[in-house]
């Protein structure tokens, strides 16, 4: 036998430069993946469910192994048990305390169910809740997605603190309540700002330097215009934030460039509703499709970068994945 | 070197690439740095030590994982590399991560399929018992008040003041020297079903159907001391702790835990459909005898309801006209629930009568008019 070849960290290597501006491409079939989830529908029903956490996987395995950048391909390495796991974890968790609030209220306002206060009063705490929860739950599937997203054999990863997140979310939804939704641009830029500073690929993070101030113009504008564009300009609003978003991030030396606009997105949003609204959902591969060739075609990279000098981070990935999201039914692919 | 395969190779430890050809070794891929690299860095990765790190998909480019340094990616630039590889290295025909066999594979998910329904049926009615038998009675009666307002809500009760009065002393008479936790509470509610139910925590209801059918206040009698044989056992208890077991499991099976929350508020008509065992009657009846004898009562009103029951059973599963005796069983589907939720009643009947003394009504006549109307 040869013994096996144990890798030493080897100087740069000179080819490993970029080019100029470049496009991640999505070369997936969509028939491919017509087959990919109709097996994975039928295999879901016939476990009760249980399957969905594979199934899940194999769709993300699969387009994340067809969008290439710098022709090499993404890679997923997340598991179905993982995902299951994380998901009975936050279900015991969930069931215990909703368990004992409950209790606990029933034990002070015995009989709370037959009277329309006492179960508002009951719901309003839980409504109240939702809003970090939501958001630490969407941070953490995040955190887990990025800890599985593998380009070179070079992991993602997410820093930062998820009740820090969900605290800041939060806070943002009650300013922009009380200043009648005008926070709302500072609340996504801030929002934004905190995912994206705490994103790392290897050992560098990407940085973000984006201001609400610089939205705020094009917000008030969509507002005066919400009404004679019958809120169609809100597509073109989004597609000016995201410009913006990608305009001011940065990773390494390499910079983003986001050339969505109000039209393309419209197309892009309308036809994927008319397509799942028709099929009763089972169009959905064309959608997802749809989703990654229209992210390859408007998002672009810019600058160069030595891949040699990004080192594979040691951090601590998390073990088990997106129970939160799971639990709140907002995990998507 | 020439004539091996083209392929990018990333060590894993940066996002550097290099340019290699590949070609076979004796057990192993043999990894040679193309020209202008750095050419003295060959490498070799056993056949055994070999995954693919994407679905095998028909002319797809062949991407490799090293489980013996598994940051390392060696990407070929097409799949005309495969079918030579699937030979010398058998295990990546297996779509699995990680080469487990596909056969354990499926056992594995048998396997746990088989713990779910094992759980369903075998598990849970197992652990309810010990379950119920923790809980404080504070949750008991919170779960019950639970219940019974829900049941208010929907239901009109009957609350004329000299029934209510009437029914009180004869429970009070039924649980003199009866030694439990419970605070017992009993209500009438106005619906012509022959039926009565008890909610956890000493929640007793009693339908008017139930008091229109009985032929003397010992048949009413009887049955409460039943119901409150269920409290005092916590057959109603066990009965929702299986059932919020039942709807986690399913609420996880789904896939929308969220749904928990809604649960507590439905467990009200839960009750009601709630099936006794045949356990589970047996020591309610044994403690309503005890109960009566203890009060004095003539238990022959208990054992004369419970054969009209069993009348009414059969008379349900056969549909056939002889065997209604009584005009009243005329409203044969009102009994319906009665009867779902008490199965066997002619066994039990017997049981009771061997086993129940005889003794005095259980009512005053006074008292048992007063019952009869209070529903006005």
């Amino acid at each position: 036998m040869i013994p096996p070849y144990s890798p030493q960290p080897g100087p740069d290597s000179p080819i490993a430069a970029a080019t100029q501006r470049v496009k991640l491409s999505h070369d997936g079939e969509v028939y491919d993946l017509l087959g990919i989830y109709f097996v994975n529908m039928l295999l879901t029903i016939v476990t009760l469910g249980i399957y969905r956490f594979w199934a899940k996987t194999r769709i993300r395995r699969y387009l994340w192994s067809h969008t290439e950048f710098l022709e090499d391909r993404f890679e997923y390495t997340g598991t179905g048990k993982e995902l299951l796991i994380g998901f009975l974890i936050v279900l015991a968790i969930l069931a215990v305390t909703v368990g004992a609030y409950t209790l606990i209220f029933t034990s002070i306002w015995p009989g709370w169910a037959s009277d329309i206060e006492l179960g508002i009063l009951y719901q309003l705490p839980l409504f109240i809740a939702s809003f970090p929860l939501v958001a630490i739950a969407r941070f953490r599937a995040r955190r887990y997605r990025l800890s599985r997203t593998l380009w070179r054999g070079i992991r993602g990863s997410q820093s930062g603190s998820s009740s820090h997140y969900g605290v800041l979310s939060a806070g943002c939804w009650l300013l922009t309540f009380f200043t009648l939704g005008f926070y709302w641009p500072y609340m996504q830029t801030r929002l934004v700002s905190y995912r994206l500073n705490h994103t790392w690929f290897g050992d560098r993070a990407v940085t973000f330097d984006g201001n609400g101030d610089d939205l705020i113009g094009y917000y008030a504008v969509c507002w005066l215009l919400t009404l004679p564009t019958l809120g169609m300009c809100w597509f073109w609003y989004r597609a000016r934030s995201l410009q913006y978003y990608a305009s001011r991030t940065a990773y390494a030396t390499l910079g983003f460039k986001v050339t969505i606009t109000g039209g393309t997105l419209i197309n892009l949003i309308s036809t994927n509703l008319i397509l799942i609204w028709f099929s009763f959902g089972l169009a959905y591969p064309f959608v997802l499709r749809r989703n990654a060739s229209y992210l390859c075609t408007y998002l672009s990279l810019v600058g160069d970068q030595d891949f040699a000098l990004i080192v594979q981070s040691l951090k601590l990935r998390p073990t088990t994945g997106e129970g939160m999201a799971e639990a709140f039914d907002i995990g998507d692919f | 070197m020439t004539g091996g395969f083209e392929a990018h190779y990333s060590d894993g430890l940066t996002a550097a690439r290099v340019k290699v050809s590949v070609c076979f070794g004796n057990g192993a891929l043999i990894i040679e740095p193309d020209e202008g690299e750095d050419e003295s860095r060959i490498m070799v990765w056993e056949f055994l030590d070999l995954r693919l790190a994407d679905e095998l998909r028909s002319g797809q480019a062949v991407r490799l994982i090293n489980i013996a340094q598994s940051d390392a990616r060696l990407s070929f630039i097409d799949g005309r590399i495969l079918d030579p590889l699937l030979e010398k290295a058998p295990q990546l025909r297996d779509p699995g991560v990680l080469g487990r066999r596909p056969g354990l594979r499926l056992a594995q998910w048998v396997g746990g399929i088989a713990a779910v329904i094992a759980i369903l049926f075998v598990g849970l009615p197992r652990v309810a018992e010990p379950v119920a038998a923790l809980m404080p009675l504070a949750w008991e009666e919170a779960i019950g008040e639970q219940v019974f307002s829900g049941f208010q809500g929907s239901n009109k009760f009957c609350e004329a003041s000299a029934g209510v009065d009437a029914l009180g002393r004869l429970s009070d008479r039924l649980l003199t020297g009866f030694d439990n936790r419970y605070n017992f509470r009993f209500a009438v509610v106005d619906a012509k079903a022959i039926n009565a139910f008890a909610a956890p925590g000493g929640y007793i209801v009693i339908y008017r159907g139930l008091i229109d059918d009985a032929r003397s206040s010992d048949d009413v009698a009887g049955v409460l001391a039943h119901e409150i044989g269920h409290v005092i056992e916590r057959h109603a208890t066990e009965g929702i702790v299986r059932a919020t077991g039942l709807a986690l499991i399913v609420q996880l099976l789904l896939g929308d835990p969220s749904g928990i929350l809604g649960m507590s508020a439905a467990s009200g008509e839960l009750l009601l459909s709630l099936a006794y065992s045949r356990g589970d009657e047996a020591e309610a009846d044994a403690i309503a005898v005890e109960m009566l004898a203890a009060a004095g009562i003539d238990s022959g009103g208990f054992v004369k309801f419970l054969q009209r029951t069993a009348r009414r059973e059969e008379a349900a599963s056969t549909t056939s006209d002889e065997i209604i005796s009584d005009a009243k069983l005329n409203e044969l589907e009102l009994s319906i629930p009665f009867l779902s939720t008490h199965p066997r009643s002619a066994e039990r009947a017997a049981t009771v009568q061997a086993t129940g003394s005889p003794g005095d009504p259980a009512m005053s006549d006074a008292d048992w008019l007063e019952l009869q109307s209070i529903c006005g």
